[in-house]
């Protein structure tokens, strides 16, 4: 069993690299915390659908596909890529989410007021997304891999921002919309890489 | 129109080291020597309503007058400056209160705790006694961000205003200030889910076996808290009419779990159980015991 810092050669293909307990530690420490986000991000779509009223809630209701500049899910290719760029993409998506969280947040605090709870856990994902991506830069770091510098964070803020405040209301709901899912969709896909990074994940 | 005071001591409310020298002036207004016909040299200090011994007086000049003392002890006092008009009557100059005590010491022994569905709560030792209004001020950050301060005037703890997050370690530490200083204690890093006490197992129930008159099975449901991470549990259990507990082996309920048979015990003879759990890696605190249940035994078979 060698022990070295660790390599983000397919951790698979060489099952006998093991990493240094701190590591190892701050590798559990990170997929813990996604797991737990995704547990979050499903609450905070739910909650979010909740407090906007028809016809989100509705069971046949299937929101437009408005694009939202700088920031799109996983790819199908996302999964056959090697871990590294997989969890380099992972932290540049986290990196513009929390950006795009307040945006929403600040424009369901016109249009929802009176839900503070969906306006705090916006407020709690935006944060939450930033220390998973904080996280995920310090175990690729740690593994000789940095992630790539900035995101797309401005861009896709600032162009969220630009059409949510065009938008009419309707709109702005499904970009926010939009937006929730997002983030769900990319702490789960973190989770789902971050588990072949686990000993005995 | 309101009464203007005839002069003014300096400093106006003085927080001074309890058992240091202080010093404090009186400067009366020019317009009133004349009027009143005093200077500096007819000026009576009292502390407490009791005058001043005048070895501890300086007269600096004609509108000026000093007190020392050398080793204020008292918490609060009260300091007059008085004069006597035209020679003889008494009158009050102007007045100040001296506070007394101590700059606040380092805080020390800094934990936290997480108590399941709560938010965090720190404790510190705050050291001496200050005697002063003093501000505690839990701070907290994480890498990427600063959370609200905690602020309490409760000099060994306090509870932050948000929710914990588990997996993201946290930096916490504790400033103390008050008039005559300002600390801060050592920094303790740490991730929330190795600080948490569980709520209690519940749900606790106990069921005899009618093959085997010497076993208990005992069920429970452990806290949500065991979503989040593994827990481990401690059972004891006693007879009814025993006082003392007798425990099952911890080594043998290290793995989460949610039933465990008790066995060897006596047919037909009700037992009182009862459990607690605690993070699998023994991090963080016991919960606090579940609610007791007790059970009857089987009756032995007719042999």
């Amino acid at each position: 069993m060698s022990q070295r810092e660790g390599s983000l050669e397919d951790p698979q293909a060489d099952s006998s690299v093991s990493f240094l307990p701190h590591l190892e530690a701050k590798i559990r420490q990170t997929h813990n915390l996604a797991r737990l986000l995704t547990k979050y991000a499903e609450q905070l779509l739910d909650e979010y659908v909740q407090q906007q009223g028809d016809p989100f809630g509705l069971p046949d209701f299937s929101p437009p596909r408005l694009p939202l500049a700088g920031l799109s899910g996983p790819a199908p290719s996302h999964a056959g890529l090697p871990l590294s760029e997989r969890l380099c993409l992972d932290a540049a998506a986290l990196g513009a989410l929390p950006a795009l969280l307040d945006v929403v947040r600040r424009r369901q605090a016109e249009l929802n007021p009176h839900a503070p709870r969906l306006l705090r856990s916006l407020e709690d994902a935006a944060r939450q997304a930033r220390a998973l991506g904080a996280a995920v830069e310090t175990v690729l770091a740690a593994l000789g891999a940095a992630a790539r510098g900035p995101g797309p964070e401005p861009t896709a803020a600032t162009a969220l921002s630009t059409a949510n405040s065009a938008a009419g209301v309707f709109s702005a709901k499904v970009l926010g919309l939009r937006v929730c899912g997002l983030y769900g969709e990319w702490v789960s896909r973190t989770e789902g890489d971050l588990s072949q990074l686990v000993p005995g994940g | 129109q309101i009464v203007e005071p005839c002069g003014y001591i300096y400093p106006e409310f003085p927080v001074v080291e309890r058992g240091s020298n202080f010093t404090a002036i009186c400067v009366l207004k020019e317009k009133c020597l004349q009027r009143y016909d005093v200077n500096a040299s007819l000026i009576v200090w009292k502390t407490n309503h009791v005058a001043v011994p005048k070895e501890q007086i300086t007269v600096i000049n004609r509108t000026t007058s000093s007190v020392t003392f050398p080793d204020m002890s008292l918490q609060t006092v009260q300091l007059t400056c008085n004069v006597l008009s035209f020679g003889q009557i008494e009158q009050n100059v102007y007045g100040t209160t001296v506070l007394s005590g101590f700059p606040p010491d380092i805080p020390t022994n800094l934990s936290c705790i997480v108590n399941e569905g709560k938010n965090m709560l720190c404790q510190w030792d705050p050291g001496r006694e200050t005697y002063l209004e003093t501000n505690y001020t839990l701070k907290s950050e994480w890498a990427t961000e600063k959370f609200p301060d905690c602020q309490t005037k409760h000099a060994t703890s306090c509870m932050v205003s948000y929710s914990p997050i588990y997996f993201v370690n946290i930096e916490v530490w504790v400033e103390a200030e008050n008039a005559l200083g300002k600390v801060s204690s050592e920094a303790i890093n740490f991730d929330p889910v190795d600080k948490v006490k569980p709520s209690p197992p519940h749900n606790l129930s106990v069921t005899n076996s009618e093959e085997l008159s010497s076993i208990l099975k005992l069920t429970w449901i452990n806290s949500g808290f065991g979503s989040s991470s593994r827990l481990k549990s401690d059972i004891q259990y006693r007879t009814k009419d025993a006082s003392t507990w007798i425990q099952v082996p911890l080594e043998d309920t290290e793995s989460p779990r949610t039933s465990f048979t008790i066995q060897d015990l006596k047919p037909f003879t009700e037992y009182v159980f009862r459990i607690r759990s605690i993070k699998e890696d023994g991090r963080g605190y016991w919960s606090d015991w579940s609610e007791v249940s007790s059970g009857i035994t089987y009756e032995d078979k007719p042999s």
